[in-house]
């Protein structure tokens, strides 16, 4: 089949060696752009869905998978469509993911452990990056942002939360205590002090006359998917509303 | 030069009037309520015979904070709409430096929040696991949704290290013990660095071999929803090492969930308990003793609140008024004035009859140093519970008082 | 290596440095040091004061009425706010006063490629400092304010926070567009208008540090209890937001920079030269 010239020409460009574009700028870019999109993502996190992330015995079926991916998916939404469209890579939701694993991480060992003195086991953050690695992967295989949104933010919700129940399940297993049967993570809740977090505060199943057979899990998974596709709206407005379209542009002068 | 110089000057200034600001009052040993307002601190939440049972204990030892809490009669119209529902009685305390281990109100084992009432009596007492070496200042507190928390009385409790090495250990349901310190830590953090190398992987992919500032060059010129391959962009060889990385990480979900399941095959949602605690004994106690608003005066030259009464002693027998307590200070009658002691005159023997005007005299300099003269407040009012006996028996009696300011 | 661009215009040409070897323009001890630098200096900054907290936060700073308090945290919190101050106004006008000469002259190619590298040094540690008041920070702030009583606006998480990486937000934003408009003339020149990618990240910075004390007022009066999801928290997310805007930055000085390899090459009339 005859290539165009148009083809060459930009396959020649992909290649071009430049006089003083080198892979530094490419590694300074990647580095320091990841201190500004994981404190993004963290402090998004942080004040819509923190208190769920922070400790295990808010982590129930009802409020947590409803909304942390809401929270969770609008910064990787936005890093999608700035990094498809500058580089076409599918890296958006992963960059942003790791990058805020660290920033949590860092945040929740140095302040929550090192500071506080909370055991690890009690502070854990959730994770993100097994649901960005889908998010990507569907961006890769459709090259369009509205299937992403659709079947990208339902992959992301569903594959979020596996990821995390996985290592919260040991913390749901019944315990003794105080002539009472509730879960290890309940008791974590009450024995290791939280001054200014009374339990009541605690936002979390508290039952209701509609469980449709017990199956409150599934519908907060289901919800929780919905909600993140328009979290993953709301990213792609900071994207292509606050990243790209400020590119060249000008006000007037004053 | 002169400019630098100004500067210099100006600098020197902000800093010698930060050091005035600076050099004010005691060392710390408060846990920030000296900034809760006094009159509402103290028309809230009163503590009574607040008792630690020891305070140096080795890690994992336990120690036993108790006593009675009354949410009072007078509590404030803009704190939980007036009418406070909800509390959770838990400790104030640098972190969990300590660890709850039981806790009974009036009683009744209370594993987390209680139906609470204006007016009620809760006889709390609460078994405490040091954690942490070191010496901290532990209260027991009194939170109330919608309202905040309510600092107790504290203490200063050490910790130190148990040479045994420290665990806190849980029965299963299922059987086995389980350390709370680090159960599961080690498979918690292998899994998150598991899925984060995973993604660090995928990013590594992307970014290595491939540059990325120079596709500008060429995305710029593409339309959006092309992978752009015919460029080579992203080739086959991506979507195909891509598909592996979706595969792989879906691989190890369904991994993770096995184990999960199989691991800790029981397992329930996080448990919602609220209830209300039963009366305790002294709410049913005969009333015999009935105060009227009183009038107060606070001499801050010697430190002296000054409060007189009217009291009617509707008993048989006569009363004595052994205490007076409000917020976190308590003031045990005595003659000789001085910290914790209130001296009544004329005496704190009341006959049943008449109404007693009595005065009772407090000087404390703990009045200031834990800031509980409400002058440049909203309400100029103290507040607190005397106690008084009679027979046996004991009355909670609140007591009110308008606080006459003196502006010299 | 130099190279020596003929200039096309008539202005003056600024004085071609010649760079010691290994402090090219893209080289990490040249155009590259303010970035590296710079984001090393303010990490440790951070760090210097998270160690002072680990060994006064739990026996001093607790107690807001307290004389150890006074001379240890507000002493900070008056050591910050004064020297951040006085910094920021020192920087500022430094970059104006040199600024206001620098643009006058027509930067060489290589000058020009060595400027852009240091505003994305700029940029990095603009970067950074988000960081640090945005998720560093926060992460303390949340620890310790679920555990201890709040008693003012001055606790010992929130005056590194709010009162020196809070201003030192506004200081790198606004500093790195001075940067920009006076000795990047072709992207961010004054004729051109104010560039809305600086205007909404400097607007991030400024607003976050006004809703410092909507904050205050929220903790005080409007909901006193410790949740750290509470509405009057959210403005902080959507002020951030409005950083996306340092996207824009790396946008349009990558396009200046793609434009001087086109004009090298035209110039020469040949392909750029390979970088190895």
């Amino acid at each position: 089949m005859a290539v165009d010239s148009k083809t060459l020409e930009l396959r020649a460009l992909k290649d071009k060696q430049y006089r003083w574009i080198d892979r530094k700028w490419d590694a300074v870019f990647w580095i320091t752009a990841a201190f500004v999109v994981g404190a993004a993502a963290d402090i998004t996190k942080q004040l819509f869905a923190g208190d769920w992330d922070f400790w295990t015995d808010w982590k129930d079926r009802q409020w947590w998978p409803i909304i942390t991916p809401f929270a969770i998916i609008i910064i990787g939404s936005a890093l999608q469509y700035i990094q498809w469209l500058a580089w076409r890579f599918p890296t958006g939701m992963t960059y942003t993911a790791t990058a805020m694993f660290l920033c949590t991480l860092i945040g929740r060992w140095l302040q929550w452990g090192a500071f506080v003195y909370y055991p690890m086991n009690f502070v854990w953050p959730a994770t993100m990056v097994a649901a960005a690695i889908f998010a990507d992967w569907v961006l890769l295989k459709t090259k369009s942002f509205v299937l992403t949104s659709l079947i990208g933010s339902i992959l992301f919700s569903v594959t979020w939360w596996i990821s995390n129940y996985i290592p919260m399940a040991a913390f749901l297993q019944p315990a003794q205590w105080m002539d009472r049967v509730v879960t290890v993570s309940d008791i974590q809740g009450i024995e290791y002090v939280r001054s200014q977090t009374p339990e009541y505060l605690r936002i979390i199943e508290h039952g209701s006359l509609r469980t449709f057979l017990g199956e409150t899990q599934y519908v907060s998974l289901v919800f929780g998917a919905t909600v993140a596709v328009a979290g993953y709206w709301v990213g792609q407005f900071i994207g292509r509303g606050l990243a790209i379209w400020p590119i060249g542009r000008f006000m007037k002068k004053w | 030069m002169t400019m630098r110089r100004r500067v210099h000057r100006i600098l020197w200034a902000v800093l010698a009037a930060g050091a005035v600001l600076v050099a004010s009052a005691p060392a710390a040993s408060a846990h920030g309520e000296a900034s809760q307002e006094a009159f509402l601190r103290m028309r809230t939440v009163s503590w009574i015979d607040t008792t630690f049972s020891a305070t140096t204990v080795k890690q994992g030892e336990t120690f036993t904070i108790s006593g009675t809490a009354k949410i009072l009669d007078a509590w404030p119209t803009n704190l939980a709409k007036g009418n406070p529902n909800t509390g959770y009685i838990g400790l104030i305390a640098p972190g969990p430096v300590v660890l709850l281990k039981e806790r009974t109100i009036n009683g009744v084992s209370a594993p987390s929040r209680i139906d609470v009432q204006k007016g009620k009596i809760y006889e709390y007492s609460m078994t405490v696991a040091g954690r942490r070496p070191g010496k901290w200042h532990v209260h027991p507190a009194f939170s109330v949704k919608g309202a905040g928390t309510l600092l107790g009385p504290g203490e200063w409790i050490t910790v130190e290290e148990n040479p045994d090495g420290f665990d806190n250990p849980v029965t299963l349901v299922s059987g086995g013990t389980i350390n709370l310190e680090n159960y599961q830590l080690p498979f918690t953090w292998i899994w998150l660095v598991l899925t984060f190398l995973i993604g660090l992987a995928w990013m590594i992919y992307w970014t290595v071999p491939k540059r990325t500032v120079t596709n500008l060059a060429v995305t710029s010129q593409i339309p959006l929803n092309t992978d752009g391959m015919d460029y080579g962009l992203i080739t086959k060889k991506d979507h195909r090492n891509m598909n592996w990385f979706a595969l792989g990480t879906a691989l190890l979900l369904v991994a993770g969930w096995i184990y999960q399941s199989a691991a800790f095959p029981d397992k329930m949602p996080q448990q919602i308990f609220q209830f209300a605690p039963p009366d305790p004994a002294i709410a049913s106690a005969p009333v015999f003793a009935t105060v009227g608003l009183g009038e107060a005066e606070y001499d801050s030259a010697t430190q002296t609140l000054t409060v007189q009464a009217q009291v009617t002693n509707t008993g048989d027998t006569p009363m004595n008024l052994t205490q007076f307590t409000t917020t976190t200070l308590k003031f045990a009658t005595g003659t000789t004035p001085g910290p914790g002691v209130m001296t009544v005159s004329p005496s704190p023997t009341i006959a049943p009859g008449a109404p007693a005007q009595v005065t009772l005299t407090m000087k404390d300099p703990a009045w200031e140093t834990e800031r509980l003269v409400p002058i440049g407040e909203s309400s100029l009012l103290i507040t607190g519970v005397l106690v008084f006996e009679a027979g046996g028996e004991k009355n909670y009696t609140e007591l009110q008082a308008n606080l006459t300011p003196r502006f010299e | 290596m130099t190279d020596v661009a003929t200039p096309t215009t008539e202005r003056p040409t600024a004085e071609e440095p010649e760079w010691k070897p290994g402090r090219g323009p893209i080289d990490w001890m040249g155009g590259w040091r303010v970035c590296w630098i710079g984001s090393l200096a303010f990490i440790a900054l951070a760090l210097a004061i998270r160690i002072f907290q680990q060994f006064t936060a739990w026996s001093i700073g607790i107690d807001a009425s307290s004389r150890d308090f006074g001379l240890y945290y507000r002493s900070l919190f008056i050591a910050e706010v004064v020297g951040v101050t006085v910094a920021t106004l020192m920087w500022w006008g430094y970059l104006v006063r040199r600024g206001r000469k620098m643009v006058l002259k027509e930067a060489s190619h290589p000058e020009e490629v060595r400027r852009i590298a240091v505003f994305w040094g700029l940029v990095g540690i603009t970067s950074v400092i988000l960081y640090i008041m945005a998720s560093f920070w926060p992460n303390q702030d949340g620890s310790w304010h679920q555990t201890a009583v709040r008693d003012t606006a001055l606790t010992p998480a929130h005056i590194p926070m709010f009162f020196l990486f809070f201003p030192l937000g506004i200081t790198i934003t606004v500093g790195t567009y001075l940067y920009g408009r006076y000795w990047l003339p072709k992207i961010y020149g004054a004729e051109k208008g104010f560039p809305w990618s600086f205007f909404f990240l400097i607007a991030a910075s400024v607003t976050e540090m006004a809703q410092v004390a909507m904050n205050e007022w929220g903790h005080s009066l409007w909901i006193t209890e410790e949740i750290f999801a509470v509405p009057f928290h959210w403005p902080f997310v959507f002020y951030g937001w409005l950083a996306a805007g340092i996207f824009a930055l790396w946008a349009e000085t990558l396009i200046r920079l793609l434009q001087i390899e086109g004009e090298i090459e035209a110039e020469a009339g040949q392909p750029a030269e390979e970088v190895a």
